[in-house]
């Protein structure tokens, strides 16, 4: 009888464990998920900043260029999440990819034409305000100007294929 | 004739047996009891962190949207809004601001509101005056019909309330016509007559929003809450919450436009509670102040300990921010019984910074 009795706690004792082990695994998986898209996040900021300095030393010198697989000079298509329905898997690669992450990027310009004619009609544009460091600009180059926008979507996949996609628009 | 051999276990045997067995079968109990008050406490205090975490986590990728179309030309556009889906009304001309904590009773209320489209980071203007059931655009705004725009007035003086409306229309502009977008009466966001019906003058702004994301957390009982306020659908995050409070940090001044200068104008130089004087609300006056939310949540362990020694002093937030650090009352009598735990996240609000 005592046997019996002690043979069903232990039991119990066991299940017991076994549980608690589940939860904690649970609880590190769920931190482990919340750490992975911080860092995925983090190497889309380093994506960004690469994409940004494309648009300015690649792109802009030759906006109406498309340039394979990573630029349109024309808005493309979205999807329902609002991202361009273009191949990723070629899009622009940060060389070397961030820490565990591979970061691929492209940029469409927001305009319906490749040659503009006129910025405010063909294209989604801002207001560009000159520099402000009154050293480094004429007096022609203080009035604003309407600048097209450029979309760039990002795409982080970490090692498990898990992926990231943030956006933002850059002039 | 023939003895009986003596077989089995004599009288002082079997009491000697039957005391072990008890023993072993009190210190078995015991150990299970202990076992699963510590396996309880461990769950509990092990699957709460994790849940804070993650609750944690969704409202700061939730804030990192946070006042995306907004903003128009480094202007925050809208300090009131009419806004209605559906037919139901959800705001007629009330004050807004898509980044908003709130103090209700001892603890705050947190408004997030942002477009689901990216492009809704550049907004249009109106090539010539609106009165809201159309729109001409100065510039090309890729929008389709079933998308909702933010049509917000470029007269600063009467400062007359923004309105959400949907396309049901949009032509595409050429160099003789400008894109002209329709608001007609069967668009989710157009079905409704408001107090105040603004007539928009040229040069006001048109974002596009897409679908408006508008997120509301807040503790409802001892239970943080998010309430989608477009829909009015709710979910709890977290139980046994008993503080969940905000702070902003802001700059000493408002940013002249463009200043890109790395100083005390564009940097968190300041943490400020939504009881400070000034910040009870946010407007289109202090929101280009505000760089980043500090966000915290106050979790009450769920079992009470035996031995009520476990917490010494009640939990305390904000005074390592040189503020006056706030006391968080438990809701229970007996709060040495219980443990507490903190965690607190820091979300960077880009778009307000960057929109501006």
């Amino acid at each position: 009888m005592t046997l019996l009795l002690v043979l069903i706690l232990m039991t119990v004792m066991l299940l017991g464990g076994l549980g608690l082990a589940r939860i904690t695994e649970a609880g590190g998986l769920i931190t482990g998920n919340v750490a992975a898209r911080d860092g995925s996040l983090h190497a889309a900021e380093v994506g960004w900043n690469t994409a940004f300095q494309d648009v300015i030393t690649t792109i802009q010198p030759a906006p109406q260029v498309a340039i394979a697989n990573w630029y349109w000079p024309t808005t493309q298509a979205t999807d329902a999440a609002g991202i361009p329905v273009v191949n990723f898997d070629n899009a622009r690669l940060v060389a070397g990819n961030v820490g565990r992450y591979e970061v691929r990027y492209v940029v469409d310009r927001l305009c319906n034409t490749a040659v503009i004619t006129s910025v405010e009609v063909d294209c989604l544009s801002r207001r560009k305000e000159p520099p402000r460091d009154m050293n480094s600009v004429s007096s022609g180059d203080l009035a604003p100007s309407l600048a097209p926008q450029y979309r760039i979507t990002i795409r982080v996949t970490d090692q498990r294929g898990t992926q990231t996609w943030t956006q933002a628009l850059v002039n | 004739m023939r003895r009986h051999v003596a077989r089995g276990l004599s009288i002082i045997e079997l009491m000697v047996g039957l005391v072990v067995g008890l023993l072993v079968s009190l210190a078995a109990v015991s150990s299970a009891q202990l076992f699963n008050a510590t396996q309880r406490q461990g769950v509990s205090v092990g699957s709460g962190n994790a849940n804070v975490a993650s609750a944690l986590a969704s409202i700061k990728n939730d804030l990192a949207n946070g006042g995306l179309g907004f903003f128009g030309d480094r202007t925050f556009l809208c300090n009131t809004i009419n806004l209605s889906v559906n037919g139901t009304t959800l705001s007629n001309g009330a004050a807004f601001a898509p980044v908003q904590a709130t103090r209700v009773a001892s603890n705050d209320r947190l408004d997030v509101a942002y477009a689901s489209n990216v492009i809704g980071g550049v907004a249009a203007q109106l090539y010539s005056p609106s009165a809201g059931a159309s729109a001409a655009l100065k510039s090309q705004l890729p929008v389709v019909a079933g998308q909702s725009v933010l049509l917000a007035s470029s007269d600063t003086t009467a400062n007359p309330p923004c309105v959400m409306r949907t396309v049901t229309a949009a032509s595409a502009p050429t160099l003789s016509s400008r894109q002209e977008l329709t608001f007609g009466n069967t668009g989710a966001n157009n079905q409704v007559a408001f107090t105040t019906n603004p007539t928009f003058p040229r040069h006001s702004w048109a974002a596009l929003i897409g679908d408006l994301r508008w997120s509301r957390y807040e503790l409802n009982g001892t239970n943080l809450r998010m309430t989608n306020v477009i829909t009015g659908a709710t979910a709890t995050l977290l139980r046994n919450v008993i503080g969940f409070r905000v702070v902003y940090g802001v700059s000493a001044v408002v940013p002249a436009p463009d200043d890109t200068s790395i100083g005390n104008t564009g940097t968190v130089i300041n943490w400020v509670k939504t009881t400070t004087a000034g910040w009870g609300a946010l407007n289109g006056t202090n929101t280009p102040q505000v760089k980043a939310l500090r966000i915290a949540v106050v979790v009450r362990s769920p079992q009470r300990e035996k031995n009520c020694d476990a917490s010494a002093s009640k939990p305390t937030l904000w005074g390592d921010l040189g503020i006056t650090a706030d006391v968080i009352e438990p809701d229970v009598a007996d709060w040495q019984c219980y443990r507490y735990r903190t965690q607190i996240v820091v979300a960077p609000m880009r778009n307000l910074v960057y929109g501006q």
